[in-house]
């Protein structure tokens, strides 16, 4: 039994492609027709709608597009229609052109119209919801862009809230991005280049930057990437991502990616490039450095003073959220002379009856709230509060008065936690997470000194990392003191009239103290 | 690559195998040490052994936790044991509790005056404080008038633990009075190093409440305690010598007490030593502060009458200074003021000359003569300007 099923005898060994047909249209409608049928297996939702030119039975034409993929409306208005009035029309038409070139120039009135020469191009248009028309006895057919289909209508992204700025966000069509990317940046310079992504299912990728600002060799590495990259297909901005990102060992993003059109176009100014996917809202920026990481759109939106506020708090969040606990096991554990002396006495009365270590304490009450935040996100938001409840009853309540965990912990833990999630970017807040796992390990077996181990290798280590040839850690090193106006502090808008240094932009200035 | 990976991983496993975790002992098994006294050994003991050390370790749950309300039990327990060094006798002590003993919170040594009294005995019982790493030189030492082990069972009416309880004591009010010093353990590793004479605070108890406090000397010379200072010498000794000296000085005027309290003191020491037979000392001290309290009639809303008080108050405190200054040159000949560090600020030659016999041999301290000068200024009489006369 199980052999029959672990057999591969019959399976060819060789590695079998897609299937391509790259050979050019017949003049046989028919036989097109009949090949196309083929390739997709006569699927239900293909619709091929035939016509007879002028009332001439040897004159036969089809519409061919996919059910869904189209837009209905467009379809039926601007090519049916037409299509009828060009089959009963008695008029004489210029006889040197094409039946083709005589219903492009005259009946379709669809904007974007290409001619296709192979089976390969109608295939393709047919997929992405493009409408084609074969002619009987022509060996090239009209491709009429009709994409459309169902969208979801533009809102405000419920990852990236802000209390003040724009409530738009991207959606999961392209040609809506770019309108909105072209929208909020209103300038000729604004650039996009095209690739085609995907061996087997094809997506548009638009690679855009605003000519003039941004460096042109990031501009050139970034198609480079893009270039390279050979998979089937890529259902999120992800897959891009994790293709074109300068290490793949690293614990650190390097690319950031938002929902929202506003943070795109205001770092597009920034000298960097956005990398827009067909079918997800996520669109990539970069280069990215660890400094734009820990700023928020929302920092510009309000008062400097504010903003900068805001900028400490969130540095202030970030060590915590990766120091927190590795310093409270190194206290606790190997280094209780460091407190001062009443602290000290009522932490070791909190922890007379708690049966673990610190170090088991802190990583058994880590995995409960990644647990907990791990649980939370998945469920609808009715059952996610009540994973809130209970888990803030479990960890906050049950387990002190139960004595598996001391009350101190539970603040550490509880103040990590929070500390995480005010790092504005989630993927950044992983990667904290992910070292302060490492942070603690070092912490319960050397103390501070197994702190200051790994954080002499996190260093080493970002210091080294380059995203796009941009180094991660600029502009605190390579420092750029030029730039530290726009970095843990957020100087008044009026002082912020140049672009990044580290980025390297062709034109420096964003503005002048000073209208000239 | 492979074979990076494998290095990397080998190099992360040697730092973490080869230096290991052997020194990771919790907070909950630690025997918080926050008090020692030493004493000499009595009774039958005494004949086998020198010294007896009580140890005072806190307890926290007895400290009592917000969160589990109650708690009980003594917040701290003392434990005595008795040898001939002290790290025998702390090891003793340690077999007497199910916890290690961890002296880096290690609050406050008290010495009886009795082991302080005997030559050179001080200066070996605190050998190993300043030698070792868990102790810090922050340590507040005292002298006990009787044993040194009562000083640790007081019972305080405001706080649970008797060593917090003088640590705060000497930290936090007695800066306020200036009547006594906190000297600490790092303040005397240099003084018996440059062997200096110095000043340290003695305690009494009795019923478990402190009774009276006073100064003990420190004589370089004979290294053992040598005599005592009152309250107001103490408050002599600290306008001398502290920098930021405050609190009230009573003087009598127009038939009534009125009190002048300090509120900035500075005090400038010069060392004259060309005639090394006869140096020449002057100690000047500018008062800053305000008139606090009268039970006369003294207004001050004119200049004279401010004057006055300025003169009064200046003459007080020359008093009280030239007190402590003769009781420690004459009756001591200890130079508990550090004269012989400003002499070496300033004329470090005539230092190296001298050092050797400024307290003993030629007695250079005893020789000199001392004046002092105290300027005296009222900022302010409150917010009054009428009083009970005018």
């Amino acid at each position: 039994m199980r052999r029959r099923y672990t057999k591969k005898a019959n399976w060819p060994s060789k590695n079998i492609k897609e299937q391509t047909s790259n050979e050019s249209l017949n003049s046989q409608l028919d036989a097109n027709i009949q090949k196309l049928k083929q390739l997709l297996d006569g699927p239900n939702d293909l619709v091929i709608r035939e016509f007879l030119l002028n009332n001439n039975p040897t004159m036969k034409g089809s519409v061919v597009y996919m059910d869904g993929l189209i837009d209905k409306q467009l379809v039926q208005e601007s090519i049916l229609r037409n299509m009828k009035d060009f089959a009963s029309n008695k008029k004489s038409y210029d006889t040197s052109k094409t039946i083709l070139e005589v219903m492009y120039e005259n009946f379709i009135s669809i904007h974007s119209v290409e001619k296709g020469n192979t089976l390969e191009d109608a295939l393709d248009g047919i997929l992405v919801g493009k409408t084609v028309i074969l002619i009987d006895g022509q060996t090239s057919a009209l491709i009429i862009n009709t994409k459309g289909g169902e969208s979801r209508s533009i809102d405000e992204p419920t990852t990236e809230m802000v209390v003040r700025g724009p409530r738009v966000g991207f959606v999961e069509s392209l040609g809506t991005n770019l309108a909105l990317l072209r929208k909020s940046l209103q300038t000729s310079s604004l650039r996009f280049q095209t690739h085609q992504i995907g061996r087997r299912s094809k997506k548009s990728l638009v690679v855009a930057y605003v000519d003039g600002v941004v460096h042109p060799e990031i501009v050139k590495e970034v198609n480079r990437r893009i270039q390279s990259i050979d998979i089937d297909d890529a259902p999120e901005s992800g897959f891009i991502e994790q293709w074109i990102e300068d290490s793949f060992l690293s614990p650190f993003p390097q690319m950031d990616n938002t929902e929202r059109s506003d943070k795109a176009s205001s770092e597009l100014l920034q000298g960097k490039v956005v990398i827009l996917l067909d079918g997800t809202p996520f669109v990539l920026i970069a280069p990215f450095t660890l400094g734009d990481f820990l700023k928020s759109p929302e920092d510009y939106n309000e008062r400097w003073l504010i903003g900068t506020l805001l900028r400490i708090l969130r540095y202030v969040a970030a060590f915590f959220a990766l120091l927190l606990p590795s310093l409270y096991i190194a206290l606790i554990s190997l280094h209780p002379g460091l407190l001062p002396t009443d602290m000290a006495l009522s932490i070791a009365a909190t922890r007379e009856e708690v049966p673990f270590p610190p170090v088991a304490e802190a990583f058994l009450m880590v995995l409960t709230m990644e647990l907990l935040q791990e649980a939370g996100l998945r469920l609808p938001a009715p059952i996610g509060q009540t994973i809130g409840i209970v888990g803030g009853l479990v960890i906050g309540d049950a387990a002190v008065s139960a004595g598996i965990v001391s009350p101190i912990m539970v603040i550490v833990i509880g103040l990590t936690a929070i500390s995480a999630f005010a790092t504005p970017s989630f993927s950044l807040g992983i990667s904290f997470r992910i070292l302060r796992i490492a942070f603690m390990l070092a912490a319960g077996i050397l103390g501070l000194f197994g702190i200051i181990l790994v954080y002499i290798m996190v260093m080493i280590h970002m210091v080294n990392l380059k995203s796009f040839g941009v180094p991660y850690t600029a502009p605190f090193s390579p420092t750029m003191d030029r730039d530290w106006k726009d970095l843990i502090l957020r100087a008044p808008m009026t002082i912020l009239t140049r672009r990044p240094n580290f980025m390297n932009t062709k034109d420096v200035d964003s503005g002048s103290r000073e209208k000239e | 690559m492979e074979k990076r990976l494998f290095n990397f991983i080998g190099c992360l496993l040697i730092i973490f195998l080869l230096s290991g975790c052997w020194d990771i002992v919790n907070i909950e098994d630690r025997g918080l040490i926050i008090g020692m006294a030493i004493d000499f050994a009595e009774g039958q003991e005494a004949a086998e052994n020198h010294l007896t050390v009580t140890t005072q370790f806190a307890v926290p749950p007895g400290l009592g936790n917000p969160a589990q309300s109650g708690g009980g039990g003594n917040p701290y327990m003392n434990l005595s044991a008795s040898g001939n060094s002290i790290d025998l006798i702390t090891q003793k002590i340690a077999n007497q509790t199910n916890k290690i003993p961890f002296f880096e919170h290690l609050k406050v040594i008290a010495i009886s005056e009795e082991v302080a009294s005997t030559p050179g005995l001080m200066a070996d019982v605190l050998d190993i404080f300043i030698r070792n790493r868990d102790t810090d030189r922050g340590i507040d030492v005292i002298i006990s008038k009787d044993k040194a082990k009562d000083i640790l069972e007081i019972e305080p009416e405001n706080e649970k633990l008797p060593t917090l309880y003088l640590f705060e004591l000497l930290e936090k009010n007695l800066k306020e009075t200036n009547k006594l010093k906190n000297t600490k353990l790092g303040d005397i590793h240099d003084y018996l190093l440059t062997k200096r004479s110095f000043v340290l605070t003695e305690l009494a108890s009795k019923e478990k409440l402190l009774e009276e406090t006073d100064g003990a000397i420190y004589g370089s010379v004979s290294e053992k305690v040598i005599g005592k200072l009152e309250l107001n010498e103490m408050f002599g000794l600290n306008l001398v010598t502290e920098e930021d000296a405050r609190g009230p000085i009573e003087v009598e005027i127009e038939g009534g007490i009125t009190t002048f309290s300090i509120r900035e003191a500075k005090s400038i020491v010069n060392v004259q030593a060309k005639n090394q037979e006869n140096p020449k000392i002057n100690v000047q001290i500018k008062l800053e502060g305000e008139l606090q309290e009268t039970f006369g009639g003294l207004v001050l809303n004119d200049i004279e009458s401010n004057l006055k008080l300025e003169k009064k108050v200046a003459a007080k405190t020359e008093e009280i200074v030239e007190k402590t200054i003769k009781k420690a040159q004459q009756e001591f000949e200890a130079d508990i003021f550090g004269f012989l560090d400003e002499l070496n600020k300033s004329d470090y030659k005539t230092w190296k000359k001298m050092k050797d016999d400024w307290e003993k041999g030629e007695k250079y301290f005893v020789n000199s003569e001392i004046t002092v000068n105290v300027i005296a200024e009222v900022r302010a009489h409150g917010v009054i300007d009428k009083s009970n006369k005018k």
